[in-house]
Parts: C-alpha cells; structure tokens; sequence
C-alpha cells in the first residue's frame, strides 16, 4: 500500500478504467452517438433504426443478437447520460483518424437515413465533428461520403 | 423498481398538469389565508429544557422563590444624586407605572418607596425592622429632612448596591412578571409589554436630568423580536439578490421566475402550517424559513440546469421538464431527505423552542418536495424556449463546460488528488486542535443576542458597574421535613451549605434563612454580635426565624423550603459549572437524612440547564445525522467508497466550521445548536449531487479521473452556484441588529461555501485517491437513480 | 405516690426528648475559605506580633504584617462562632465560641484543636489567660470556668448569687494587681480578688448590659456597653464616673492605642475615642454604618478594627 502511495505522489499512476461487459467502451460509444443520431429529430423511423443496426454490424462484424445487446446497453448509457460528451470523447481517443473520419461518415448516413435532413442533425453532426478532433475538411468528405452512399443505397433498392 | 415508479408519476402529474397545479394553486390561497394570521412568540418557558432536574426544580418552586423573569427599571440622575426630591419622585412615578402595567405580578414590585422595602436593624431592642419610606411620606410631603431619613434607613437596610447604587446616583425597581396571566391564562406577549416599556416608563420619564435604564428577561425578548421583525427587510434583500443571480446563471426570465416562485409558495405554505400548529415564529428561530427558502431555491436550480442542459440538446419545453422531473425527483428526494434528517433529529433535543424550530423546518423542507421536485418541472412544461435562448445558453454551456473540464484535470490528476488528501488530512488535524475548548452559553454580560453596543446591552453595562448586586441569580433549594427552619440541625447545615458556596469563586454573595436568623438572634439580644449565631433551643431559633421578614423570599409557609440564593459575578457557562459541580460535590460529602439538596432556580439555574442539554446533545445530534447519510449513501451507491468519499469532506467541513465557531467566540446554545447540524444536512448535498454523476460514469466503464471530469462538466457550475444562492441566502443576516442573526449568517454562509470547497476538490481527491491505492474488482453499479 | 411516680417518669421522658433534641453535634471542621476575612469578627487580640481575629463559622484569621493582608489558620475543628480569642505569649492562645468550644493552639494560631465542648453547650463570650496554664472563660447564663493546666480541666466558678447567677458573663479580664473583672448584662460587674474563689458585685450605678471592659495603662479600669454607656473608675472598681457621649450605640470593643488614646469601636458604625485626660468621648460614625465588633492595635501602631461585615482596612492612628 505506501509503496502505491508513493508511485502516486511520484506521478507514476494512471487511472484505469473498469469497463466488464461484453464490449469495449468505444463500441459502446459508437452505438450512442448513432442513436443519438436517430433520436435527436425526435422521429424514430424504421429505417433509421435498421440503418444503426446495419452500420454496426457491418463496422463490428457483430451478430445479429450481438447487435441488439450493443444497442439495448447504448441505448440505456445514452438516457443516463446528460449529454454526449463522454461518448464523443471516448471515440476521440479510442480510435486513429481514419477511423474517425469512417465514424463520423456513419453519423451522416444516420441523419440521411430517412431521406431528410433537419435543422436539429445538421447542428448536432457540425459540432460532433470537432469533438472527435476531426478537421473541417474531414468533416466535409464524411458528409459528401453519407450523401453518396445513401444515393448508391436508394439506386440498389430502386434498382432491385 | 423505482424507476418505474418515478416513470408512472411523470406521467400522472404531467398528463394532468393544469389539475395538478390547480390543486397546489388552492393549497396555496388556504395556506396562504393562514399564514397572514403568523406571529412572532417569544417565550420564558419555551427555551428551558422542561424536564431537567434544575428546570423541574425552577418549576415546582416557581411561586415561593425569586423568579427568573424579572423586570429591573433604574432611574439614573445624570446630575448628583438620587437624594432629593426630583429624583425620588420620579423613583416614585416609574415604581407606579410598573405597578399597574399589565403583565407585572403586583405582589413583586420592589423599589425604596415599596411597603416591602424594609429597614433590618440590630438594635437594643431587638431587631427592628422600619419601612425605608414610611407610609406616612408621600412624593407631596418630601422635605430634605424626610430625604435624609429615607436615605439613613437605605444605608441601615443594606439597600446601598441593590436598590439603590453604590454611589447613590441611580435607584432601582425590580418586578416580576406573570406569565401566564393568573387571572385569564393568557401568554404574555412580550413584543408588546416590551413597546409599553419603552413608551410609558423610558420615553415618560426621561429627561435633561433623568436617565431611564431597562433590563430583564421581557425587555431582552421585546428588543429581540423587534429585531427579528427587520427580517422582512433581509428576506426582500435576499430575494432580490437571489434573483438577480440566478438570472446571470439562467440567462432566462421563465428560468429564473421558477426556482424563486415555487419556494416562495412553499414558504407560505410553511408558515400556514406553523400557524395551524398552533406554534408562532420564535424570534431565535426566524432565520429558518430564511434558510428553506434558499434550499428551496438550490434545488431549484438543479432543475433549471436540467432543463436547460436538456433544451440545448435540441429537446421542448415539456419534454425537458418531464426530462427533468424523473431525472431528478429521487435524487432531489434524496437530498431534502438529509436536510430533513437533519432538522428533524433537533426534535430530540428537550428543549420546546428547538423542538418547534425542527418541526416547523423540517415541515418547510417535506413541501418543496412537492413545490421544486413537482410543481416547478410541471410549470415549466408551460414554457416555450427560443433559439435565442438555446444558441445563449449553449454558448454559456461550453463556457462553463470548458472551464469545469480544465478544472477537472487538475483536480482529478491523481498525483494531484493524493496530495490534495495529504493535506486536508493536515487541516483536519489543525481544525480538530484548533476547535477545542469552544465555549458553551454565553461568555459576554447582557444579552448575547443583541450587540453589545445595543440599547439593551448598554444598560445591563451601566446596571453592572453602578450596582453590586449581581443580576445573575442561581437558588439552591434545600428541601427539609416540616418546620425545618425551627430545628438547629437543618438550618446549621443550610448555614454551613451557604458558607461554602459563598466562598466558591464567581459567586459574588450568598443569601440564605440561616443567615438572617443569626442576625435576628443578635437583635434578640440587644443586638450583641457575639450572639449572632444559631440558637440551639427550638423555641429561641423559632424567635429569631420570626424576625426575618418574609418579603424575602427565604423560606415558605410550612418550612419545608429554605433556598439558597447565590448571586453570581457573570453567565458565563464556566461559571456556572463551577457552582454547580460545588454544589454537588457537597451535597454528595454531606449528606443529611430528610433533606434534600436541589438544583436550581434562579436565571442562572435554568441556564446551567440549557447549557447542560445543549453541550449534551450536539455530539448526539450530529451523530444521528451522519448515521443516516452513511445509511441514504449506501443504499443508494451500495459502495463503501462512496460513503467515505461523501462523509469524510462532510466531516472535514464540519470540524472548519467548530474552528470557524472558536474564533468568532461564537459559543453554542440553544440559537447556535440547530446551526451545525442543519449545516450537515444541506451540505451533504453537493457532495450527493457529484457522488451521482461520478459514479454513473463509473459504471459507464470510464476510469475514474474521466468519469469525475464529466461529474465537473455535468454539474460543477450548478453546483458552486448552488452554494452560492444559499450563501446569499443567508449572508444578508450579516447585517442584522441580532448579533446572533449576524454569527448565524456567517457561520451559515462559511459552512455553505466550504462544504462545496469540499464537494469538489477533497471529495474527488479521496475517490481518486481510494481508487488508485485500492482499486476496484468487481462492476460498478449505477447508482439507484434514473438518472 | 404513684402519681408522683407518673409525673417523674413524665418529667424524665421529657427531659429525655428534650436532651435529645439538643444532643451535641458532632464538630465540623472550618473550611478553607477565600472570603475568611469577610466574615462577621467578633474579636481580634494579638499574639506577639501577629494580629489574630476570629468570627462566624470558626473562622480564625492571622495577620503577620501589621493587619495589610490577612490569611486564613490552617486547621480549626470547630465551624460554629467563635466569640473571644487569648494569647498568653506568642505561641500559647485559646479561643471559645458558641457551642460550648473551648479550643487551644500552641503555635501562635496556625492550628488549634478542641479542647473541650462544655456539658449543655453553654454560649462562651470571653476568654482570658493570665499564664500559660491559667486561665478563665466566661459566658452566656451565668457560665464561669477556671483552669489551671492550661486547658485540659476545668472547674465551675460561682460568681452571682440568686437571680445574679443567670446573668451573661459578657467579658472577664485579668488586672494588673491581679484581680479579676467580669462584665456582664444589665449592668452588672463583679470582683474577685482570690482568683475566682470569690466574687463581689461592684456598683456600677448602670443598669444597660456592659458588654466587656479594659485596664487603661494608668491602671484606670473602663467598662463599656450598651446605649453608649462608658464608665471609668479609678480606684479598682469600687467607684465609677460616667464619660459623657453623644452616641446611642452600643460599645462592642475597645482597646488603648500606643498614644495612651482610648479607641472604642460599636454597633451602626461608632467608632469613638477618648484621649488620655479627656473628659468626653469624640464619637464618629462610619459612613457604612457597619456593626463593629473588634478593635486590636498592631505591632506598628495601627489600629485594626472588624465587624459584621468582616476586618476594616488598616486605619493609621496619630501617635
């Protein structure tokens, strides 16, 4: 015990964090953001929902039941939550750039997911965007990058 | 479970909104038709622990011996002194005023120109006893020569130094008071006779040569209560000035309108209560609806900040509010559970005048329950907010947000956390040290309530010094077998009794029966001092007993009775315990069959056992109240770490505010007791409000210096600016003519500020702490809160 | 007979109740008290260069620098009043008090112990030793008691006959040619010139109690007492001369200051003196009208003087 005290007092320590379940906080973090994404224009349409179901288990490879799980415990964290912050930063740090950039394409194809996009998701998805230390021109391309997938998706049912 | 209760009532009241506050409207207008008809009731009885041995002693006794709630008026010539006519005529005039004042027992009235004033002389004949102003002289026929024979029996008398000063330049009269009223029952309102004072004997009587000095229990209440009436100008100030900045924190009318409204409601709706109840506002107790309406507001404001935090992520008006309401009713319940606690366990505190208070406090706290966790997100269902306000406050809100993250990281960095508990485990120490030998009732002379350069408390200085009687009375009274003051034996021991308590330092002088015997014994023979000792026969001890006028007080009718009355140099709470521990160590080395040795009466007695039952109780009280925080907290987080992280900053803040007592002299009585504990009730709020973020953030799997940043940014503002609006609350006392008002208000607003101090820096810092040097193994469970 | 027999039996039980009720209390001892000097003093004398002054609740308290500060003895067995105090030397002193105590110390006033509580708890009012080993005590209801060893035994005296037998002995004083003075109540003095074996009673001409008396160092003898009365006489008692005064107040004490001046200390504050060849008193009354009991001259002149109210500051005499 004094010997932690004194690599505390020395510095030496670092926080460790205590997430058990069955999956990491970033997914976790993820997910809320999504749902976020499809609650924030208070209609929650089928398709946006199938659309947040889709995009983690594509980006998760996740099973179906896994899926439900994810979103059931996302979606519990979210209502506890007062704001996003603590999702949007867990994302920040737990993935590169890339990654990131990928993410914030998902957000967008969320908010398009239901063929309009309102006031309330621009907004929200304008000031995600710095909050996962993404550059204005990231933040550009993921959007142009929602937009073109939603089209592609539109033509593929359109098409079928 | 409980979430789905919290649900089921959101949408009870919400579904039915204008029923729910339709009712509470009604409720306030009957409430509010009660609360007009609220009094200010000051009381004698109502500040004695009834059911102490002394008080009981005070009590059963209360018609035979001196009482407690004397009135004493000097005529002070400002010129010379008292020996002419002038001034004995106006002696005369104010004995006559105070004589047929309702209120005053007729029978106590005592000044140079009473029948009851008498001359004890030793003479050859015997003893002799004259009327110092003999019926026969009137304020018509004074003539020098009869001034000067006035004045040779007030020497003979012994009256130089009590009724009249030591340099002859004031004469005083003393009363007493009745109350109840014998005669109707009635109570007697001491504002009232205090007013009457002022205008039939002081503003009457003063003059270019005369100066009138007042002084005693109804007139120390009457000046107390005409003090505590400015509190409307404070409570308006208060007002004010809450309003102001809850406005700079809102940046929102509707959000400032809420919190101020609702517990303004529930104020009204407290003083029906208390009307109903039957009680009145104790002057001393005046500050508390004061001090639940700032609570009222502080919770409020969680709800302000909810709601707002809600409406700039985009939600309405009503849905915030629903939002609002379930996300805070447990947590809120919770918090005015403590402060409940908190007032409600002064109820076991024997004294009625703190009983009152914790009822008609903790009543105060049960409504905003209702008005802050129900009416106020209900009403504000009502309000519509703008973009305007949303793009105001969501700029404020990254402000703010930005400021409590970069304050968080310091906080919470743990090399930084364990050297903050390093040092406040220091401060600790030094407080503990520091607030030893706090003082217990009053040091200063006077009234400790009021200024000490108040009217009141001037005169008692002029009284003090001009006269040699001390104004502090403490009565043994000795209980003996029947026609005890005819038997040698009793009255030798009450002889020996009053000797040794004479000699006891603080006591000033020491009167009994058995000393007034030996005098008369002496009379009885040719006044030769060498006789002036207890006879041993019956029938002669019986004379000289005979001798001793009864005005005096020293015995009852059948002799059962024979007090002891000990005039003390000060009140002071050690002086006090001095004489009492002598008592009581002598009764104990001295014991004698059928008699008894009681404590006590006399003003000084009664407050040796307020002081007592104060000292006693305040360990209890604090004890009961942390006892059920520790409960509330573990059922709540059902975390060991929570209940020190909650408790010990609690403590910590606790042992600042006895150090912050100690030096302001602010000693502990029956005004100051209720202020402590109810400090720990309300201040174990912030640390609830923290705890709650920080360990749903524990739970959402974030390591522990995150999960308190996001505490920081989620409530840190709502919670220093909870601090300050009950600080502002209560910081306006400062101003007050009470100086207890005043000591109240800054101990108040001191332990308000560095609870929060403590809420958000050691209570991180032990969490932190705690977690580095013990860390966790199992999940963190969500607290048992909705939100 | 039989009822004879009854009454008797009746007579005893009462006499036996009666017995009962003033059985003697077991003494308490003084206590140590702050306000010692405060007390009522009833007498002051002094042994050597010591003042000694004693009063209510066997209070004894000693003076060593000439009446400035006072303390309090260290062990007195007795809580009652003490009446009289007499030091034949520096260390030999008794003193008496209510109750019947008789007690002595052997180092000049620091301790004392109770010789003696005379049978009926008679009221004793004077002390005086004429040597270390005899001495006489006086008191309330005709009481007279002689010693010879100091204390340890004492013997009754028969002063007054018949109705003079109840009378209060209020002082007895030894004179120089060594005869003995008994002051005593409605004016009454005796004499004895045999050691007490015999007593006549003198003409006083007063019918006022005589509270106590002194031997001028002319050999003139004072008696004083009740309505101011002061009395000298010149020729050993036999004859006596009023001094005119203008008080009322009864004398309690009095002593000879070393400027051969008589100071007389009395109730309501009188404090009056008669200078050596004066034929009348000057009286003052104290503005406190305190009842002054004792008077002593200390080792450097001063004169104390003590009352109900307890021992005066030291009051400087012209020599």
């Amino acid at each position: 015990m004094l010997e932690r005290l004194v690599s505390l007092l020395k510095g030496e320590l670092k926080a460790e964090g205590s997430e058990r379940g069955p999956f990491e906080r970033r997914m976790i973090a993820v997910a809320a953001l999504l749902l976020e994404a499809m609650h924030v224009d208070h209609v929650d349409s089928p398709a946006e929902q199938q659309r947040v179901r889709q995009l983690l288990r594509e980006r998760f490879s996740l099973r179906d039941e896994a899926v439900d799980e994810l979103v059931d415990i996302a979606e519990q964290r979210f209502s506890e939550a007062l704001d996003d912050w603590e999702f949007a930063e867990a994302v920040r740090v737990g993935f590169g750039i890339a990654e990131r950039q990928e993410i914030l394409t998902m957000l967008w194809e969320v908010a398009y997911a239901d063929g309009q996009l309102l006031q309330l998701e621009d907004m929200l998805l304008e000031r995600l965007a710095p909050q996962l230390d993404l550059p204005e021109e990231a933040s550009e391309a993921a959007r142009a990058e929602a937009v073109a997938r939603a089209g592609l998706m539109r033509a593929r049912r359109d098409g079928q | 479970m409980i979430e789905k209760l919290v649900l089921r009532l959101q949408r009870l009241f919400f579904a039915h909104r204008l029923a729910t506050l339709a009712a509470l409207a009604v409720f306030t207008v009957v409430m509010g038709a009660f609360a007009a008809r609220l009094t200010m009731s000051a009381g004698f009885d109502k500040q004695l622990p009834q059911n102490h041995e002394y008080v009981q002693t005070f009590n059963q006794y209360r018609d035979v011996l001196f009482g407690a709630n004397r009135i004493i008026v000097t005529v002070h010539a400002k010129h010379g002194d008292i020996w002419n006519v002038k001034a004995m005529t106006r002696l005369y005039e104010v004995t006559q005023a105070l004589f047929f004042m309702p209120g005053v027992d007729r029978r106590t009235v005592t000044s140079l120109w009473t029948p009851n004033t008498r001359a004890v002389q030793i003479t050859e004949e015997g003893m002799k006893a004259e009327d110092v102003v003999g019926g026969d002289v009137t304020v018509k026929s004074l003539t020098p020569e009869a001034i000067a024979g006035i004045r040779e029996r007030t020497v003979i008398g012994g009256f130089i130094g009590s009724l009249v000063a030591n340099d002859s330049t004031s004469a005083m009269v003393v009363a007493e008071l009745a109350d109840p009223d014998p005669a109707t029952g009635k109570r007697l309102d001491y504002l009232d006779f205090s007013k009457r004072l002022e205008k039939e004997v002081r503003d009457k009587f003063s003059d270019a040569d005369t100066q009138i000095q007042i002084i005693g229990f109804a007139k120390q209440m009457g000046d107390i209560s005409e003090g505590a009436t400015s509190v409307i100008e404070f409570f308006a100030l208060a007002f004010v000035l809450t309003a102001i900045a809850v406005y700079w924190y809102t940046r929102s009318l509707a959000l400032t309108f809420l919190p101020l409204v609702c517990s303004l409601v529930s104020v009204v709706w407290q003083f029906g209560t208390i009307t109903l109840l039957g009680f009145g506002l104790d002057p001393l107790a005046v500050l508390v609806p004061f001090l639940v309406f700032a609570i009222g507001v502080s919770h409020g404001i969680q709800q302000v900040n909810y709601i707002a935090k809600e409406v700039i992520n985009g939600a309405d008006g009503y849905t915030a509010a629903t939002r609002s309401f379930s996300g805070l009713l447990v947590p809120g319940t919770l918090a005015l559970i403590t402060a409940f606690v908190g007032f409600a366990t002064l109820v076991l505190v024997p004294i009625p005048m703190i009983r009152e208070l914790a009822i008609t406090a903790s009543v105060g706290v049960a409504y905003k329950i209702v008005t802050n966790l129900i009416m106020l997100p209900v009403l504000a269902s009502y309000f519509r907010f703008d973009n305007a306000f949303v793009e105001r406050a969501g700029r404020m809100e990254g402000l703010r947000n930005r400021l409590m993250a970069g304050l968080g990281v310091h906080i919470a960095n743990p090399r930084n956390a364990a050297l903050v508990v390093i040092g406040c485990t220091v401060l600790f120490g030094v407080a503990v040290w520091q607030s030893q030998g706090r003082h217990v009732g009053h040091v200063l002379p006077g009234a400790p309530e009021l200024h000490n350069d108040s009217r009141y408390n001037r005169d008692v200085e002029d009284v003090v010094s001009r006269f040699a009687l001390g104004l502090d009375l403490l009565t043994v009274v000795v209980e003996t077998p029947k026609d005890g003051c005819y038997r040698y034996d009793t009255m030798a021991y009450v002889d020996r009794l009053t000797w040794a308590l004479a000699n006891v330092p603080g006591v000033l002088s020491a009167q009994s029966l058995p000393v007034m015997a030996k005098l008369a014994s002496s009379g009885v023979n040719e006044g030769n001092p060498k006789w002036a000792a207890l006879p041993r026969e019956e029938l002669t001890l019986g004379e000289a007993v005979r001798q001793v006028p009864e005005g005096m007080r020293l015995f009852n009718a059948d002799c059962t009775v024979l007090p002891v009355n000990l005039y003390l140099a000060d009140h002071k709470a050690s002086t006090i315990k001095e004489v009492v521990a002598a008592v009581k160590a002598w009764r104990s080395a001295h014991p004698m069959e059928g008699v008894t040795v009681r404590l006590a009466s006399g003003n000084a007695g009664v407050q040796a056992a307020t002081n007592e039952i104060v000292e006693h109780s305040e360990l209890p009280m604090m004890l009961y109240v942390y006892a059920t925080i520790l409960v509330l907290v573990f059922l709540v987080y059902r975390d060991w770490r929570a209940m020190v992280a909650c408790c010990v900053p609690l403590t910590l803040a606790t042992f600042l505010g006895y150090w912050f007592m100690k030096s302001l002299d602010i000693g502990l009585t029956v005004a100051t007791l209720p202020v402590m504990v109810l400090a720990v009730g309300i201040g174990v709020d912030y640390a609830f409000y923290i705890y709650n973020r920080l360990q749903m953030h524990l739970a959402h799997g974030e390591d522990i210096v995150t999960a308190f940043k996001q505490a920081l940014r989620e409530v840190g503002v709502a919670t220093v600016f909870t601090a300050v609006t009950l600080s502002i609350g209560v910081a306006t006392w400062s101003f007050s003519a009470l100086k207890f008002q005043a000591d109240m208000g800054m101990l108040l607003t001191f332990m308000f500020m560095v609870n929060m101090i403590m809420a958000i820096t050691l209570l991180p810092a032990l969490a932190v702490t705690i977690d580095m040097l013990i860390p966790r193994r199992g999940p963190v469970r969500a607290p048992l809160m909705a939100h | 007979m039989k009822r004879n027999l009854v009454a008797a039996a009746l007579l005893c039980a009462l006499a036996a109740s009666a017995g009962a009720a003033d059985a003697p209390q077991p003494a308490v001892p003084a206590i140590s008290a702050r306000l010692a000097a405060r007390v009522p003093i009833t007498a002051m004398s002094r042994a050597g260069d010591t003042l000694v002054a004693v009063g209510d609740y066997g209070t004894v308290v000693l003076s060593k620098d000439n009446g400035k500060s006072w303390k309090q003895a260290h062990s007195v067995p007795v809580s009652s009043l003490l009446t009289a105090v007499s030091f034949a030397d520096a260390e030999h002193g008794w003193a008496v008090g209510h109750g019947g105590v008789i007690l002595k110390s052997e180092d000049g006033g620091e301790n004392w112990v109770l010789l003696q509580r005379v049978a009926d708890e008679p009221v004793l009012l004077s002390v005086s030793f004429v040597s270390p080993e005899h001495g006489f005590v006086v008191g309330g209801y005709g009481t007279a008691l002689q010693t010879r060893d100091g204390g340890a035994s004492w013997t009754k005296l028969k002063v007054g006959e018949g109705y003079d037998a109840d009378l209060h002995f209020n002082q007895i004083l030894a004179t120089r040619d060594g005869s003995l003075l008994i002051a005593a109540e409605s004016g009454a003095a005796f004499r004895s010139r045999d050691d007490g074996a015999t007593w006549t009673r003198l003409q006083t001409g007063a019918t006022g109690s005589l509270w106590g008396g002194l031997q001028l160092k002319d050999g003139a003898l004072v008696l004083y007492g009740m309505s101011g009365r002061v009395l000298l006489s010149r020729d050993g008692g036999n004859t006596w001369k009023t001094i005119s005064s203008d008080t009322e107040q009864a004398f309690a004490a009095a002593v000879q200051s070393g400027d051969g001046q008589l100071v007389l200390v009395g109730g309501g504050g009188a404090v009056a003196a008669l200078a050596s060849g004066a034929e009348r008193l000057s009286v003052n009354i104290r503005e406190d009208r305190q009842n002054l009991a004792a008077v002593a001259v200390a080792a450097d002149g001063h004169v104390l003087m003590a009352g109900q109210n307890g021992i005066l500051d030291a009051e400087t005499k012209k020599p």
